[in-house]
């Protein structure tokens, strides 16, 4: 039978308005780009994760990088070596892991947190009985985002903080009290890493509580917000807490932020504009007002310290996440733009990520320079102060086992005005005192860092000087020997 | 369009179109940097791809642009000679820009005659009146507006499709494309202030566009971005020459250069409507200004280049203007005068238009024919491997005529120590003394001197100061003069 025409046109109203629909689905449970994703959500994000993770650190293994890039696992390791306290909570476990299995193993710490890390975050989200496309997007961001590879990658802080974070919220969504109660112990443990790191933790407990337990007894709430007050505040003036830990980079505040401008992480481009379209948005949705605060804190930290970046990303992350829902869950009066827009997008994303992965494996240190610092550590004597540039000094500690001038994250004005005379001086009237008063014979130059200096002005011309002696090379990382005039050095090379 | 304005409008763009090529036939060469996309285009119609790594240019480099100018004119180049190309191409595609004014113009004011006046003013800009410079400008300039037609006709699925194409070309020739997208995000913000309604296809459009864009420039200039942090910005220019590239806004040259007519009727547009409820419309061209004098203001584009875009926007501003005189003479006492308000317009326009034209034409920064004549000669006359010192704005000359290596271009990005270079550069024009010109030598591997007569009347001086003794000799005696170098000087000096 032929339909009326008044049902023809409301059949063809309808077709079309379904097909203006399924057009306009990106981020729907029905969407056809988005659903696939969420119907093994698991699977995707633990095979993502262990994906481009493992591929990091395949990619430095088959360049003949060492596993760690960046001064601060180095740092950590030390601390682990040289801590004999066990008030030195942080570097207990790598002190235990590090006695037991060789170093080679090492790669698998930063595996373990990133598992766990989601494992707490999926099952914290049913139990809050969030949506799980939000958190989907999240998470899709997060775990392709430079900071987040770098952090999960290395021996950071980071990385343990946001697993003893979720660890903690994960123990007290819990319904038994005493398990909740017992949330206290990741709680008290993150606040040794530094102030703006355990503000960041109390005010996730304020909003936890405020969202998610109005209900619970006023007496759960305090004591997990006091005690975490409290230990932030003795940990700080007893133990002399740093207001934000590091740096162990030389820190550049932009690129640091944006992963595109070459930074040693950050997050892409695309996920930042998505952040600021998120965070001009998503104040008029009551849901999100909240993130607005952690700002105020993740901010000031950033810049004090890029080190910071990998919370202050996290709070970014959330922002793009709202920003992408409220774009693109709103319908366009041009649905084919909305999915070229979603395209451009991915690409960005992709484009920034795959980026990453192929400069991850040329960051400080080389293969080179190992090899370089290993001989230092083989052919120099015991007591012989090297001189470099302060992002090196890990790493002279670590694998050359030298002393270096000082190290990045403690620096002293002094040592500091001491190292910038040096590489900027040209006069050799000016550099020798200085070098024969510090008692400083040795100078470790990787290629970076001569990169970085003029070849004409400072350190490197003056190298051309017979006082100066180059002692061993390999691909551009060099170590120089700085000769007393009458003195025979008494390294061969 | 009715048929008289029509056919004005045909007179203007062929009286446009036959004073820029009489012009630009009228100088002999082309402006120093137009050497550098000839070169390009040159590339392209012998292997199909762009010169991303120039072994020429400062000793061997690699080199990152947006190529859509240049497969453009490529496309021309294969069956006209390259530098008819090189003159014709860039004039008949600024010679649109009337028209495309024209149809701005008409869409703000629905009327022929303001809007046949902005096509005169536009036709006529002395800004644009670098007849003899062959650059991605020449494009880009016609495209943005184009792309700006099409985003306020957005209603209609043909334009949408037409706006798409055209920004995604645009970006694809020039990263100035920013203007536009701030311009669209100023409208979106001011929109918002003022309570106006923004069309939602016109908000989708931005957040594509940013995207698109963005996407591009990523794609192109990674290298850049992760070796330059947000340093991309300046171009590498050297601190030297950022005063040049970046001088703050001097209003005398912004009223020659744009005209002083269009100026003060935009100025006045534009303070009117900020203080009336504009029209959507004007406030996308107010916005477009905004964003222009904020960039310019941070000094992070071109102040010439901004000022051109300044100017067209003025010129279609003028529309409005005019429109908003007329209405006004008529409620006047003297409603008569109305009728005498478009020859003086003309005149007025004529008389502030076309002398600074010229001027700039004349202005222009071209080599003499006795400088291409040397640069060519360097060709035959030289091993393939020499390398050869000659200006900063000489040095695409050196890699087009001469094919051998250059010690600088004004191609700054992505080269280490560029201000050392420009020193060092500078060093050969002013120094004394012959062991550090020897040494400079030795260290750029430059064996030929070339002295211009821009060179010599740049640095006011008629000879290198270092020549003398046996380490130099004159191989070829012009206005210009090359000097073979013959010594090499062994590095045996300790530092200071």
């Amino acid at each position: 039978m032929n339909p009326t025409p008044k049902n023809g046109k409301e059949n063809h109203n309808h077709h079309e308005h379904h097909e203006h629909k399924e057009a306009q689905e990106i981020l729907d449970e029905q969407s056809p780009y988005f659903a696939p994703l969420l119907r093994h959500p698991k699977a995707v994000l633990y095979g993502l994760l262990f994906t481009l993770l493992i591929l990091l650190f395949f990619l430095r293994y088959t360049a003949g990088q060492p596993l760690f890039a960046g001064g601060e696992s180095y740092y950590h390791l030390l601390q682990a070596q040289d801590s004999a306290s066990w008030l030195d909570l942080l570097h207990l476990p790598l002190k235990l892991f590090v006695s037991i299995f060789p170093t080679s193993l090492l790669f698998i710490l930063p595996l373990l947190l990133a598992g766990f890390s989601l494992a707490l975050l999926l099952s914290l989200t049913k139990r809050l009985e969030l949506s799980f496309s939000p958190v989907m997007l999240f998470l899709l961001l997060l775990l392709t985002s430079p900071i987040f590879l770098f952090k999960f990658s290395t021996l950071s802080e980071a990385s343990l903080f946001f697993f003893l974070f979720l660890l903690g919220f994960w123990m007290l969504s819990h319904e038994k009290k005493s398990v909740c109660y017992l949330s206290l112990l990741p709680f008290l443990f993150a606040t040794f890493f530094d102030v703006f790191t355990a503000l960041f933790l109390l005010l996730s407990q304020a909003i936890y509580f405020l969202l998610f337990r109005r209900s619970s007894s006023l007496r759960l709430s305090l004591s997990i917000i006091l005690s975490t007050a409290i230990l932030t505040t003795i940990n700080f003036f007893l133990l002399n807490l740093p207001i934000v830990s590091g740096p162990f980079h030389l820190e550049k505040t932009l690129p640091d932020l944006l992963s595109d401008l070459g930074g040693i992480g950050g997050i892409p481009l695309f996920t930042f504009l998505l952040a600021v379209l998120g965070f001009a948005l998503a104040w008029r949705e009551k849901k999100y007002r909240y993130a607005y605060v952690f700002l105020l804190v993740a901010l000031p930290a950033y810049f004090l310290h890029t080190q910071f970046g990998f919370l202050l990303s996290l709070v970014l992350i959330f922002f793009a996440t709202a920003g992408t829902i409220i774009i693109f869950e709103h319908n366009w009066s041009l649905p084919l733009l909305k999915k070229y827009t979603a395209f451009l997008l991915l690409l960005g994303l992709l484009f920034s990520t795959t980026t990453y992965l192929d400069r991850f494996s040329q960051l400080s240190p080389s293969g080179s320079e190992t090899e370089a610092l290993t001989w230092l550590k083989d052919n120099v004597p015991e007591n012989s102060p090297i001189f470099s540039t302060p992002e090196n000094s890990y790493y002279l500690s670590y694998f050359a086992q030298k002393e270096p001038l000082y190290y990045m994250n403690s620096p002293d004005s002094e040592k500091v005005n001491l190292t910038l005379t040096l590489l900027s001086s040209t006069y050799s009237s000016i550099t020798f005192p200085l070098l024969e008063k510090h008692q400083i014979s040795v100078l470790y130059l990787p290629l970076h860092v001569k990169q970085a200096l003029s070849s004409e002005q400072g350190l490197i011309p003056l190298l051309r000087n017979e006082r100066f002696k180059m002692v061993h090379s390999n691909e551009g990382a060099e170590v120089w020997v700085f000769l007393s005039p009458s003195e025979e050095t008494s390294i061969t090379s | 369009m009715e048929k008289r304005t029509l056919y004005w409008l045909i007179a203007i763009t062929l009286l446009t179109v036959a004073l820029r090529i009489t012009l630009a036939f009228l100088i002999p060469n082309l402006t120093y940097d137009s050497y550098f996309h000839l070169r390009q285009v040159e590339h392209i119609t012998q292997t199909g791809m762009p010169l991303y790594h120039d072994e020429l240019s400062y000793g061997g480099r690699d080199i990152l642009f947006l190529p859509l100018f240049h497969y453009f004119a490529a496309l021309f180049a294969l069956f006209l000679p390259l530098e008819l190309v090189a003159k014709l191409l860039p004039n008949l595609l600024l010679a649109t820009l009337p028209f495309l004014v024209f149809l701005l113009s008409k869409k703000i004011t629905n009327e022929d005659t303001p809007s046949l006046i902005s096509a005169f003013i536009a036709g006529f800009l002395p800004i644009f009146y670098s007849t003899n410079r062959f650059s991605p400008d020449a494009l880009f300039f016609p495209l943005i507006l184009f792309t700006l037609y099409c985003f306020l006709h957005l209603s209609e699925k043909k334009y949408l499709y037409l706006y798409l194409t055209s920004f995604i070309l645009l970006s694809l020739t020039s990263s100035a494309t920013v203007f536009l997208l701030l311009g669209m995000g100023i409208y979106i913000l001011l929109a918002f202030l003022e309570n106006k309604s923004v069309r939602s296809e016109e908000k989708e459009v931005l957040l594509f566009s940013l995207f698109a864009f963005l996407w591009i420039q990523v794609l192109f200039f990674k290298k850049i971005f992760l070796n330059a942090g947000i340093s991309f910005i300046w171009q590498n220019v050297p601190s030297s020459l950022l005063q040049q590239y970046f001088p703050k806004v001097s209003i005398l040259s912004a009223l020659i250069l744009v005209s002083i007519i269009p100026f003060l009727a935009g100025i006045w547009v534009v303070y009117r409507s900020l203080f009336q409820s504009p029209h959507r419309k004007v406030l996308l061209l107010i916005s477009l200004v905004l964003a222009t004098t904020f960039l310019s203001w941070l000094q992070l584009v071109r102040f010439e280049f901004s000022l051109a875009f300044f100017s067209l926007i003025l010129a279609i501003l003028f529309a409005s203007f005019y429109q908003q005189l007329q209405e006004y003479l008529q409620r006047t006492k003297f409603p008569k005068f109305h009728h005498y308000l478009l020859p003086l317009t003309i005149v007025l326009l004529l008389l502030t238009l076309l002398p600074p034209a010229l001027s700039t034409t004349w202005k222009q920064q071209t080599p003499v024919p006795d400088e291409i004549q040397a640069f060519l000669w360097l060709r035959e006359n030289t091993p393939k491997e020499a390398g050869i010192l000659a200006l900063l704005e000489e040095g695409h000359l050196v890699t087009y005529y001469s094919q051998r290596h250059n010690l600088m271009d004004d191609q700054f990005s992505r080269i280490d120590d560029i201000d050392q270079r420009f020193q060092d550069l500078n060093s050969f024009y002013t120094t004394r003394f012959q062991t550090q010109a020897l040494k400079l030598l030795d260290q750029y591997q430059l064996q030929y001197l070339v002295l211009t007569p821009a060179a010599a009347s740049k640095y006011s001086t008629s000879n290198f100061n270092f020549l003398g003794g046996e380490c130099f000799k004159k191989i070829y005696s012009n206005e210009t003069k090359i000097y073979l170098v013959k010594c090499s000087l062994k590095e045996q000096e300790t530092p200071k």
